[in-house]
């Protein structure tokens, strides 16, 4: 199989909470500096001792270079600096107002407007935001071959896809102009300048939300005005770089039944997007212990072996649960390849331990480099070398 | 009395839903009448109880299991009804584009909508007198937006003056913080980040003072009788079985790290723990849910 990330500058890994997303993006961006890369992984609240091993001890929202010669030890040589960040989303959208500002005075106010940290926290999909509008920034800058994304757990990838334009429409300086404005001003000077269908609309609202409320809202709205411009362009850009060639779409997942529905769902999205799915992961997929035909055999040495026999018992229901687990990793990763002949899907190995340091990143690494036909089977193969091997 | 709301929460991937289902269904199987609450679930829970999918719309799925997969969008209408009262002025103002737009920007509004739901089914009573739910289960969000939804009445009586969604904050905030109403379970596996969360949930649940249920640990693996890995160590030598032994010393490897995590939880946490184990079925379903069933109903019967 060609590198997933060849012919590509940006590399997303999608897919719901708790399948590995993080560790196999970090695995990934090894992998990318390994071969001569210039990388950098951009992940989402890692688990502290995966951040503290990349060496993300805060949430600087700025790039770090991860220690080669941590990595070197833990047997993965660089040809390539590979670097981390943790966007922060209170840090970003501070940095968004900085930069698109039409005066420090506003930029003062804005970030003054006690609603402006809670609509920066709270507006749905800001963590998507944050990501893409820092990733449009990183990727602009020049500095990497590759950035690799480590996207926010998601239901469903439109939430992600959906976050610049949801932005945008957000500050629609319409919203405020034609609906809001007249409110304020009449608060302010007479309700004679506002008409009376919109007075309706005013006095609901205020009954509804209370005036106050209204009114705080409304200023932090205008707080904005003359920015829409420079807010909408950088959307735009960030809407082409999500669209675009140069960025490939890597669905992260696991065989457990709900997963696989999901990773079904975000393909399907995407291909309605004109988007295509450049590979799919199936993480902590396990080998299977042993092949069928040995069945008999294992039996056979399990009774020799095993003396009292409340313990053989144990011990074949541990096995068969194993066996059952394996069973049904095969058959997902099977009927997955069936359904999708045109996108690789590689398998990594279920690990021994939480992916937590660079040793067990490394080890994730290398099930990745094994995938090399594309259909899985070597990396499974590979799986069961290390399995074997340790 | 016992507690009629119970929150199921944790990080991605534990089995929050699964839990939520079975909880669900211990209860109607005792004989109560039950909602259980999707936030934005795409109709997971629906192929877990092998019913025809669920939307937006409440639906009695078996006799006294009633379920609703809540999109905030579409609770809004309810929500805002509710408040204003009249129909009618809800289409001449909430339907306008732009007062969407604006909807929007009440900080928290959509959280503040799906417990606003909930708090109203709370309180539903029939004619007799007698709640239309004996129990509401919650299928909440992962921990980080689950910690958010519970905060937000707080958050909105904080930065909203006076007003009726102040006042609404004010009772959903009541609600959530009676021990005796609401009752939040957490839900881990036996992995490092899932026994963080788990951890992070309880610490936050007492600072906000919300009462902590049964302690949901999720597939839990028995161990090895402690004598079978040495016994079994000559099939390293053979190529054919020597899998086998890989497996189960990774299974038992698994294990103990496994059981080290759960030993970081906290004494009270520990007390009040349930421990469920990893089934393994190629269709995880309804016959699952029910070996579950059996394992939770006493959890939830306090």
């Amino acid at each position: 199989m060609r590198p997933l990330w060849e012919g590509r500058r940006v590399i997303a890994c999608v897919g719901t909470g708790g399948v590995g997303k993080t560790s196999v993006a970090a695995a990934l961006a090894m992998a990318a500096a390994a071969s001569g890369r210039r990388t950098l992984v951009m992940t989402i609240d890692p688990a502290r001792r995966l951040a503290n091993a990349l060496g993300l001890a805060d949430f600087g929202n700025v790039e770090r270079e991860v220690d080669p010669f941590a990595l070197a030890e833990a047997g993965v040589h660089l040809r390539a600096p590979l670097w981390a960040m943790m966007p922060d989303v209170k840090r970003t959208f501070d940095e968004l107002v900085e930069r698109t500002a039409t005066s420090d005075e506003q930029r003062r106010r804005i970030l003054a407007n006690p609603i402006y940290e809670q609509f920066a926290r709270t507006l749905v999909g800001s963590q998507d935001y944050a990501a893409v509008e820092k990733l449009n920034q990183v990727y602009r800058s020049g500095r990497y071959d590759l950035i690799v994304l480590d996207t926010p757990p998601a239901q469903n990838v439109l939430d992600f896809l959906a976050a610049p334009s949801r932005v945008v429409t957000f500050f629609d300086q319409d919203t405020v102009r034609v609906l809001l404005k007249p409110y304020l001003l009449a608060g302010k000077v007479s309700t004679r300048l506002v008409n009376l269908g919109n007075a309706v609309i005013y006095r609901t609202l205020g009954r509804f939300a209370g005036g106050e409320t209204l009114r705080t809202i409304i200023e932090f709205l205008l707080g904005f005005q003359g920015m829409y411009e420079g807010l909408r362009e950088r959307s735009q850009q960030v809407q082409e770089l999500l669209c675009g060639d140069e960025l490939a779409f890597v669905l992260v997942g696991t065989t457990r039944t709900p997963q696989l529905h999901a990773m079904r769902a975000f393909r399907d999205t995407l291909a309605g997007q004109g988007l295509r799915t450049r590979a799919i992961i199936l993480n902590r997929a396990r080998p299977l212990p042993y092949a069928s035909d040995a069945h008999e055999r294992l039996e056979h040495e399990l009774a020799a072996r095993i003396t009292e026999t409340s313990d053989l018992a144990r011990t074949r229901h541990a096995l068969a649960e194993e066996l059952a687990l394996a069973t049904q990793d095969a058959a997902a990763l099977a009927t997955l390849a069936h359904e999708l002949p045109d996108t690789p899907v590689v398998s990594l190995p279920e690990l021994p331990l939480d992916v937590h340091d660079l040793a067990t990143l490394a080890l994730l690494h290398s099930s990745l480099l094994a995938a090399t036909d594309g259909r899985g089977e070597s990396a499974a193969k590979a799986g069961e070398r290390d399995r074997l091997g340790s | 009395m016992s507690v009629r709301f119970r929150i199921v929460t944790g990080k991605g991937g534990v089995g929050k839903t699964t839990v939520a289902a079975a909880m669900a269904l211990a209860a109607t199987e005792a004989g109560q009448r039950v909602l259980l609450c999707e936030v934005r679930a795409h109709d997971r829970v629906a192929a877990l109880l092998e019913v025809a999918p669920v939307g937006p719309k409440m639906r009695e799925v078996r006799p006294g299991l009633f379920v609703v997969d809540m999109y905030p969008e579409d609770a809004l209408h309810e929500y805002v009804l509710l408040t204003v009262r009249f129909e009618a002025l809800y289409r001449a103002v909430f339907e306008n584009r732009l007062v969407h737009a604006f909807l929007r920007l009440v900080p928290a509004l959509p959280e503040l909508v799906l417990l606003g739901k909930i708090w109203f089914h709370e309180r539903e009573r029939e004619k007799s007198g007698r709640p239309r739910f004996d129990l509401i289960v919650l299928d909440a969000p992962a921990t980080g937006h689950a910690k958010s939804l519970l905060r937000t009445p707080e958050t909105v009586m904080a930065a909203m003056p006076a007003g009726p969604v102040r006042d609404h904050a004010r009772d959903m905030h009541t609600l959530l913080t009676d021990p005796t109403r609401t009752a939040l379970h957490i839900v881990t596996t036996p992995e490092e980040m899932p026994v963080n969360e788990a951890l992070e949930l309880e610490r936050f649940a007492r600072e906000l003072g919300v009462g902590l249920g049964a302690a949901f640990l999720n597939q839990d693996v028995e161990p090895l009788p402690s004598a079978v890995l040495a016994q079994l160590a000559p099939l390293a030598c053979d190529p054919a079985l020597a899998g086998a032994l890989v497996a189960l010393r990774q299974r038992e490897h698994k294990r103990e790290a496994g059981a080290s995590h759960f030993a970081h939880l906290p004494p009270q946490m520990l007390e009040r723990a349930v421990r469920l184990p990893l089934l393994v079925s190629s269709q995880f379903a309804l016959g699952e849910l029910h070996a579950l069933r059996v394992l939770l109903s006493a959890a939830v019967s306090t």
